[in-house]
């Protein structure tokens, strides 16, 4: 295991450097010359000069790549070209209202989609099989703007159980969750029709296995043989789709917070972007890049763990 | 490619009727009952056509002029004579623009697709192929671009080329390509030691000339089963970069400007956001419901599960 984790480790070392050339020269290549976007048309020529001076615009090209690379390297995120604020302290006010959202939204999933899965594959082509199976892929075709409306529409606009607007935080728990929880559930329910759909394929594989048979045969009582026996291995592969959808949920909890006004990393991002805030989205691409790489890190790692076979490969 | 998968029927104890259409007259055929029998495919499929014809005809059958304004009927509800769902905050009619709205989601879903496979495939393929050294690197560049999710990598292309129905296509073509050359590449791996490939060798064929020639047309198949997810999935990328305002531009409505313009009213007039969204919502699960139907139906091992 140890052998595992350590290679593993040493692979994701060629990632992070390929991924930081990769954003450094996409941010470059970005059309739109910062100073002008910063200080404004009417900006004296000397002060766009001193401007791209001071922020190191006019080094040749490969002397602003190596002092990204070593600023990355030291963890040195660099301060906003707009704003002159650390992008540390920004990142970190917004970091965990996006952190919260997603893993609300994965533990929905989790807790929804696998007994979902299960019964529709354990019922497999009865009514509630049909049904599970019809609404998992109405929740894969369900862009998540498009569902945020939905449950604004009808929670909020109709019912008037929750806010409009998710500030991302409350008083008390109770007025945080209230906030928290239609953001929260347009990610888990489409988070659930993923887990359900996989759980469900997933589960019967396994099932026709020989050793279920064995199991039975034995006589272990069926109720031990799903879940000790099926279940137990059905959910590997539903480990690597959290992992796999763990960009695709990020990117997802940035529509929502749109939707819902919530502060997060979307409004850094996209706010960067506009105001061509080289040094903000630089550092922010690499960190959103980063939360992708350890989450499929962990994810393998976990995969190692559950599954001795992957860890001799 | 095929072959062995038919094999594969007969293990499925599954299938039903998998003996009987083993004797059918052609796997054209079989393939096409097995689809006629999904239901949900059968009704994906019609419901593009559906939504194909919409877009197609959008100028005939749209009532109005989908970027006309009109000050005296602004925000008139569902069901006013002549505006069947009602209009917007500037007196534009609201079904005109979904109906126009479908001409741009099908647009660039079915042509960011197509030019997403002319790049990725290409080289997966070669990835593949060659083996080694060639492959690693391609595959960790695909890895990398794959560490980022759709939607940053769509902004920032979009943020490059600029706005427009053209550039939304390349940038989601290029957002996708990584995809279609990881799925390239697997079944190429398995063809280049397979026995028509090894005779090409052997006859003094050129690499590239088998690549293309042999490998592309059988790796295709695979692909092309596929296709109607990658559709879906592009047609929800267009959709949320369009929300995002970075689509195509303003007055041309696109579904998603049309929710993220709506999002304002829903107190006072949900339909302008709830119309558009159903309509993104409809397509993507035609497109997927068709795609379920033509993977099963390439693969009976799934055939009734």
């Amino acid at each position: 295991m140890h052998v595992y984790v350590l290679r593993r480790l040493l692979a994701t070392i060629p990632t992070l450097f390929l991924m930081l050339t990769f954003v450094f020269f996409l941010v470059r290549v970005v059309p739109g010359d910062p100073a002008i976007a910063i200080l404004g048309d009417s900006a004296s020529q000397e002060a766009l000069e001193r401007f791209r001076e001071q922020m190191g615009l006019k080094d040749p090209l490969h002397v602003q790549y190596f002092r990204f690379l070593a600023d990355m390297a030291r963890g040195n995120l660099g301060k906003s070209m707009v704003t002159g604020l650390p992008v540390w302290d920004q990142l970190m006010r917004v970091l965990p209202h996006t952190l919260e959202l997603t893993a609300a939204g994965v533990v929905i999933g989790l807790v929804l989609g696998i007994p979902l899965g299960l019964i529709s594959g354990l019922k497999q082509n009865t009514w509630i099989d049909y049904l599970i199976r019809a609404v998992s892929l109405a929740g894969l075709s369900v862009p998540a703007f498009v569902l945020a409306v939905g449950l604004i529409m009808v929670f909020s606009v109709r019912l008037g159980w929750f806010p409009v607007i998710s500030t991302g935080s409350g008083a008390t728990l109770g007025e945080h969750l209230r906030q928290l929880f239609l953001p929260a559930m347009t990610l888990g329910l489409i988070m659930t029709a993923y887990t359900a759909r996989m759980t469900r394929s997933s589960f019967l594989n396994v099932y026709q296995d020989d050793y279920i048979r064995t199991a039975r045969a034995k006589g272990v009582t069926e109720p031990r043989v799903v879940i000790k026996h099926a279940l137990k291995n059905a959910l590997i592969p539903v480990i690597t789709l959290v992992g796999l959808y763990a960009g695709v949920l990020l990117g997802s909890s940035v529509m929502t917070e749109i939707v819902f006004n919530r502060p997060g990393l979307s409004g850094l991002i996209v706010g960067a972007m506009t105001r061509r805030d080289y040094t903000a989205l630089q550092s922010l691409l690499v960190v959103f890049a980063l939360l992708v790489i350890i989450v499929n890190l962990i994810t393998d790692l976990l995969y190692g763990l559950v599954d001795p076979r992957i860890r001799y490969e | 490619m095929s072959e062995p998968r038919v094999q594969a029927n007969h293990e499925a104890p599954a299938a039903p009727g998998a003996a009987d259409a083993a004797r059918g007259p052609s796997l054209a055929r079989r393939r096409l009952q097995v689809f006629l029998r999904n239901r949900a495919a059968v009704a994906g499929a019609i419901l593009i056509l559906l939504l194909l014809f919409v877009a197609i005809a959008a100028p005939w059958i749209a009532p109005h002029d989908p970027v006309r304004q009109s000050a005296v009927n602004r925000l008139k509800p569902p069901g006013t004579e002549s505006y069947l769902l009602g209009t917007d905050r500037f007196g534009r009619d609201t079904l005109s623009r979904v109906i126009w709205g479908a001409r741009v989601s099908l647009q660039v879903g079915i042509a960011s697709v197509l030019l997403g496979m002319a790049i990725g495939v290409p080289v997966g393929i070669v990835a593949g192929y060659k083996g080694g050294r060639t492959d690693q690197i391609l595959m960790r560049a695909v890895d990398v671009a794959l560490s980022f999710p759709t939607l940053v990598l769509g902004l920032i292309i979009v943020a490059l080329l600029g706005s427009g129905i053209w550039k939304m296509i390349i940038a989601i073509a290029l957002v996708n390509a990584p995809q279609f050359a990881r799925v390239a590449r697997g079944p190429t791996i398995a063809l280049r030691d397979a026995e028509f490939v090894q005779a090409a060798r052997a006859l003094g064929n050129s690499d590239w000339r088998i690549m293309f020639k042999h490998v592309l047309p059988n790796v295709m198949s695979d692909i092309v089963t596929v296709s109607s997810l990658w559709v879906a999935s592009a047609i929800r990328t267009e959709a949320n970069l369009s929300f995002l305002g970075l689509g195509v531009a303003p007055p041309t409505p696109s579904w998603g400007n049309m929710v993220r313009e709506g999002i304002d009213f829903l107190g006072r007039a949900p339909w302008l956001a709830t119309v558009p969204a159903l309509a993104i919502f409809i397509t993507i699960l035609a497109f997927n419901m068709l795609g379920d139907g033509l993977r099963d139906m390439a693969d009976p091992r799934t055939r009734g599960q």
